[in-house]
């Protein structure tokens, strides 16, 4: 298997303070990948990074062969990486419809396709129908994290980057989405998750990999890491060596 | 401070000089009359310097404060023939009140609405001047406007009236550098920089702002009547929407908050005409352009680069000084303070807190009660509506239903700088120091609540002033030592993460709060500076501080915190000692997720 | 009495809509790009000198010259976005410079309006040559209702735009939520300039509307401008109903006081609508109180 997106040596800043210093991900297609990693560990940033919200000081991001860590977001959605952010970042003043369309922004699509694609979305996600023209400020939260991972989908990504999915979510909920996770992955999607649902990641993902303080302390298989308990205390204690 | 202010000698040698360095005849007295008013611009500028440069708010009536000065000035001295300077007294008192009343509107606009305002009160001070003929003569003007005298000699010569503007400029100057340096002027920068992190250090917005409207005001006026005064004729047309602008480009090309910059700046503008006479027709053109390029392309304004020009040289010449960049030493002492034991007096009593923001219920009914003593600490996922309740708590949002009692006394929604004022400080998840002042200058904002000197102390009562400025100053130094602080005249946006943290607690803790909300400290901290800020807590709460901490770094947690509660999804699940809540299932659950099959 | 009061309700509406369509693109740039254009009156003035050039010297029809003349005050507006907007897009706190900076512009467009075109001021002639028109028995001037209908049908056309089309909601997806917008593939910086083009467009329309009632000059754009301006404030800046409710309001409030009060103060009415709302209802009147987040 090729890898599809290589991250290698990146080096990201946040104004004067740099948060990632060296970080290296592979990611085969086909794979659920997860970062793992405490808050300010430098997960967000580096898929900031790739989809070109942030450009890297020092490294190279390549999707499918092609050097993307110079372009724009909107040039490397079209590549066919999308980015759901952290906290969902539904576009309020729309209807969860236009949300879904607004996700089409990165090709060209006729208004038939638009409508098939946005019916393929309802089916996973069946709560949205009922909630159709309703304005993305009035959702609760999982209503909004369904709706930004449906307006994700609706780019028809190769790569698709979920931040922090279950964030804020009610247990339930939270299981819903890791299944659509694994679903999506089923019908051929391949997934980068940041979690800090540590259990459910190591049970949706591949492979994954540990960050701390901008740095990689650790890659393994998912199975390697749940079969390590001391793995599983470090992620409660987290910071603890 | 007396080498501060040695610096603006020069300039003001160059001011007294400047007259016998022109040349004679017409021209000279063109020049000089020129002079004149560009040192009348220039004083209402400076107000712009406080309002705009300072306190960072924008006001597009500048002309229109200068013009009400002009104007009350020139109406009693010439119709009511009242004496010279009681009348330029009485300008300044009522333009004062104008700005008064623009910046009691302020406080309830945003800036960029504040912007729309001021030139609203403009467009009516210029209507009003131009139609209230009775009074202000119309269009016509006011002509006949006197000079003043001085130990019973009359100054009429522009000459002399020249030096009397030279000593109102160099006035004005004082009064400005003096706020500048004032607890004040502490304040201004905060409003400036950071209103929510200035309110959370007990500065009210609303005075602070209403303080730089109707300072500015009264430097419009001192500038307007210098004005009328000098070219002994005013019509409303001089106090039009693009003097307003005028006043603005001063600033800006001076360089927003700099004295110097703005008087520079002043007769830059008066004078670029003359410079670019040889465009002829092309000249405004030409300006407006200028204008554009000036303002978009250098934020520090033409001063600004000339002063980094300057630097760049003498560096280049004497090479670089070191500005310790790498000294930074931390605090290590291997010897644990004592620390106090918790009591059972309850500090803070939060009762069936909640917040909800349109469909998301962030906090839905949460209890729990931090006693005298306590490190407590809420845990728990990442958006269970942990930061909500410390926003809540410390007044930056208002609470859709519970109720908050600090010390007996209910505190729910009374807004974040009576909270601070009640002994309660806080830092913030994103860390908000204000970024353009140094670490020391930060710190000292902090020491805002326990200072007692207003604007006529800053001004007048020099002992006073000073004592507590220095104070403040002395505070502040003490404070970052006892951190483990050095890098003390370093911009704040300039430190790193880590360090900035620091500054950030010495802000919250330099007025020697009771209660000290932390949100997050140790975020995006190394382990050595986990361990580092395990120290400093440590030395904190052995001052007897009672501190509530947010945070996600359990062997940070379980080495500081005394009491911890776990929330998820918007509610309290869990309390106890960091050992009991660690080992609740329901614990676990929330922060690894739950272990059953998921599909 | 009543017919004068029917003349000077359409008088009031023709001069309000004039108001609407310029603080349109007041509240338009504002929501998108979070700043305020100062130099939108002077694109009215372009707008105006447009169709002064295509009608009086060019004799082209007027139907055709008011298209080409708004596209063009569009474009020009477009490429305003590029020199002034643009450098400064990511500076953080870039409000101040941007909005000194098109004052510095409008006064350059205005001198260099007047350089081409001269100081003596053109007459545009009315697009219906006729001096009155009876409405309901009531004689008004033509010109007010060829604006009231444009005007409308403006509106009726920028609403479809903006709530029916994918590119309108692409527009309304960066102003809510830029950075999002740029991950779903939205241009953003294309969106800029649409919204600039299409609010100067807009100004451009206004100015060619109301130039027969008036004369064309290189300043005729400031004092309507600020009365749009106040009109957005009295709306609520940001809402674009209440740009157009309150731009017909401070015409029609400007035209009654001028008759009914005082012609000298005429100029005044608008502003004193505009502190009255500032002291008692500060975010206008569809505006929301926006907090600040933490």
């Amino acid at each position: 298997m090729s890898n599809m997106l290589e991250v290698s040596n990146i080096q990201s800043r946040y104004g004067q303070v740099t948060a990632l210093h060296d970080i290296s991900i592979e990611v085969r297609a086909g794979e659920v990948v997860a970062l793992l990693g405490v808050n300010g560990a430098g997960k967000s940033t580096t898929l900031k990074t790739i989809s070109g919200l942030l450009h890297p000081t020092r490294g190279e991001v390549r999707f499918e062969g092609e050097r993307i860590e110079r372009m724009a977001p909107e040039a490397i959605v079209r590549r066919g990486i999308a980015h759901v952010p952290e906290g969902r970042h539904v576009f309020p003043g729309l209807t969860v419809r236009e949300n879904l369309i607004m996700g089409t922004s990165n090709r060209k699509v006729s208004r038939a396709e638009t409508e098939r694609d946005i019916e393929g979305i309802l089916e996973i996600f069946p709560d949205l129908k009922r909630l159709y023209t309703q304005m993305g400020w009035s959702l609760s939260g999982g209503q909004q994290q369904m709706l930004a991972i449906g307006r994700g989908l609706m780019a028809k990504p190769r790569l698709l980057m979920l931040d922090e999915p279950s964030l804020g979510l009610a247990p339930v909920i939270v299981k819903q989405v890791f299944a659509t996770i694994a679903r999506i992955n089923a019908q051929g999607t391949t997934v980068l998750l940041v979690e800090q649902n540590v259990n459910l990641s190591l049970k949706v993902a591949h492979r994954a990999y540990l960050l701390e303080t901008g740095r990689i302390v650790r890659a393994d298989t998912t199975e390697a890491l749940r079969a390590d308990e001391g793995f599983r205390a470090a992620m409660l204690g987290a910071g603890a060596h | 401070m007396i080498r501060s202010i040695a610096r603006f000698l020069p300039f003001v040698a160059l001011l007294v000089l400047i007259p016998f360095l022109l040349p004679g005849g017409r021209l000279g007295s063109y020049y000089l009359t020129l002079l004149i008013l560009s040192l009348s611009y220039a004083v209402a500028a400076l107000g712009l310097t406080v309002l705009l440069g300072y306190s960072g708010q924008i006001s597009l009536a500048q002309a229109a404060f200068f013009g009400i000065g002009a104007y009350t000035f020139s109406v009693l001295a010439v119709n009511h023939h009242v004496g010279y300077w009681s009348a330029a007294l009485a300008a300044v008192v009522v333009t004062t009140g104008f700005g008064l009343f623009l910046g009691a509107i302020s406080l309830r606009l945003a800036s960029h609405y504040l912007a729309l305002v001021t030139i609203g009160f403009q467009i009516i001070t210029e209507l009003v001047l131009n139609n209230w003929n009775a009074m202000t003569g119309g269009a016509d003007g006011i002509s006949n406007i006197p000079r003043p005298s001085l130990f019973g000699y009359a100054i009429n010569s522009d000459h002399g009236f020249y030096f009397i503007s030279v000593a109102v400029l160099v006035l004005a100057s004082y009064v400005v550098f003096r706020l500048r340096h004032s607890r004040l002027g502490g304040a201004l920068f905060a409003l400036r920089e950071d209103e929510i992190a200035a309110s959370a250090n007990g500065i009210s917005l609303f005075r602070t702002k209403v303080l730089a409207f109707a300072v500015s005001a009264a430097l419009a006026a001192m500038g307007g009547i210098l004005y009328a005064s000098g070219s002994l004729y005013i019509s409303p047309n001089v106090f039009n929407f693009y003097q307003s602008v005028s006043f603005f480009a001063m600033a800006l090309v001076g360089g927003q908050a700099s004295i110097v910059g703005t008087t520079l700046g002043a007769g830059l503008i008066t004078f670029l005409p003359e410079v670019l006479r040889f465009l002829h027709a092309y000249y405004i053109a030409v300006y407006g352009v200028l204008v554009v390029v000036v303002v978009l392309f250098m934020p520090e304004g033409l001063y600004g680069l000339l002063l980094r020009g300057v630097g760049a040289v003498t560096t280049l010449v004497l090479g670089r000084r070191e500005d310790g960049r790498d000294e930074v030493a931390y605090l290590k002492s291997d010897a644990v303070p004592e620390r106090p034991v918790a009591s059972d007096r309850p500090l803070l009593e939060i009762r069936d807190l909640a917040k909800h923001f349109g469909g998301i219920k962030a906090v839905n009914g949460v209890s729990l009660t931090v006693n005298r003593g306590d490190v407590a600490v809420l845990i728990g996922p990442n958006g269970s509506g942990k930061t909500t309740v410390l926003n809540v708590l410390s007044g930056i949002y208002t609470a859709t239903a519970g109720s908050i009692v600090y010390d007996g006394k209910e505190i729910t929604n009374l807004g974040p700088t009576r909270i601070n004022r009640l002994g309660i400080s806080r830092t913030f998840q994103n860390i908000r120091l204000f970024p353009e002042l140094t670490a020391l200058e930060n710190v000292a904002v902090g020491h805002y609540r326990r200072g007692t000197v207003g604007l006529a102390g800053a001004l007048l009562s020099r002992p006073r002033g000073y004592r507590e400025e220095r104070e403040a100053m002395e505070k502040a130094r003490e404070t970052l030592h006892f951190l483990g602080f050095v890098r003390l005249d370093v911009k704040a946006k300039n430190l790193p993460y880590g360090q900035q943290r620091i500054v950030e607690i010495a802000r919250a803790i330099v007025s020697g709060p009771e209660l000290l909300l932390l949100d997050e400290p140790a975020a995006g901290m190394n382990h050595e500076e986990t361990e580092v800020l395990s120290q400093i807590l440590y030395r904190i709460h052995a001052l007897g501080v009672t501190m509530l901490l947010i945070e996600h770094d359990m062997s940070f947690v379980s080495s500081v915190a005394t009491r911890a509660y776990v929330m998820d999804f918007g509610q309290k699940i869990s309390e106890g000692s960091v050992k009991q809540v660690l080992s609740d299932p329901a614990v676990m659950k929330a922060y690894l997720g739950d272990d059953v099959e998921y599909a | 009495m009543f017919s004068e009061f029917i003349q000077l309700t359409i008088a009031g509406l023709a001069v309000g809509s004039i108001y609407a369509l310029i603080a349109l693109g007041f509240v338009l740039i504002y929501t998108s790009v979070n700043v305020v254009n100062f130099a939108q009156g002077d694109f009215a003035m372009i707008g105006a000198y447009f169709m002064v050039s295509l009608v009086v010297v060019l004799h082209l029809p007027w139907w055709l010259a008011l298209v080409l003349a708004v596209v063009a005050t569009g474009l020009v507006g477009a490429l305003f976005q590029l020199l002034i907007f643009q450098p400064v897009r990511n500076r953080p706190r870039n409000f101040l410079p941007v909005m000194i900076a098109t004052v510095g512009a409008s006064v350059f467009l205005e001198q260099a309006f007047l350089l081409i075109y001269g100081p003596i001021p053109y007459q545009l002639p009315p697009i219906f040559k006729a001096d009155s028109v009876a409405v309901f028995g009531v004689h008004v001037y033509p010109q007010y209702i060829v604006i009231i209908v444009v005007t409308a049908a403006m509106v009726a056309l920028l609403n479809w735009f903006l709530e029916r089309t994918k590119l309108g909601k692409q527009l309304q997806a960066t102003a809510q939520d830029p950075d999002t917008a740029r991950l779903m593939g939205i241009r953003v910086a294309w969106m800029a300039a649409l919204t600039f083009a299409i609010s100067t467009a807009l100004g451009g329309l206004a100015g060619l509307l109301i130039a027969p009632v008036y004369t064309v000059t290189a300043t005729m754009g400031s004092s309507i401008a600020l009365k749009a301006f106040a009109a957005a404030i009295v709306g609520g800046f940001g809402s674009m109903k209440g740009a157009i409710v309150g731009g017909l309001g401070i015409g029609l409030i400007e035209t009654y006081g001028a008759t009914y009060i005082s012609g000298s103060y005429r100029d005044a009415f608008p502003f004193i609508v505009l502190i009255l709302f500032l002291i008692f209802r500060p975010y206008g009147l569809f505006g929301e109180k926006v907090s600040q987040k933490v």
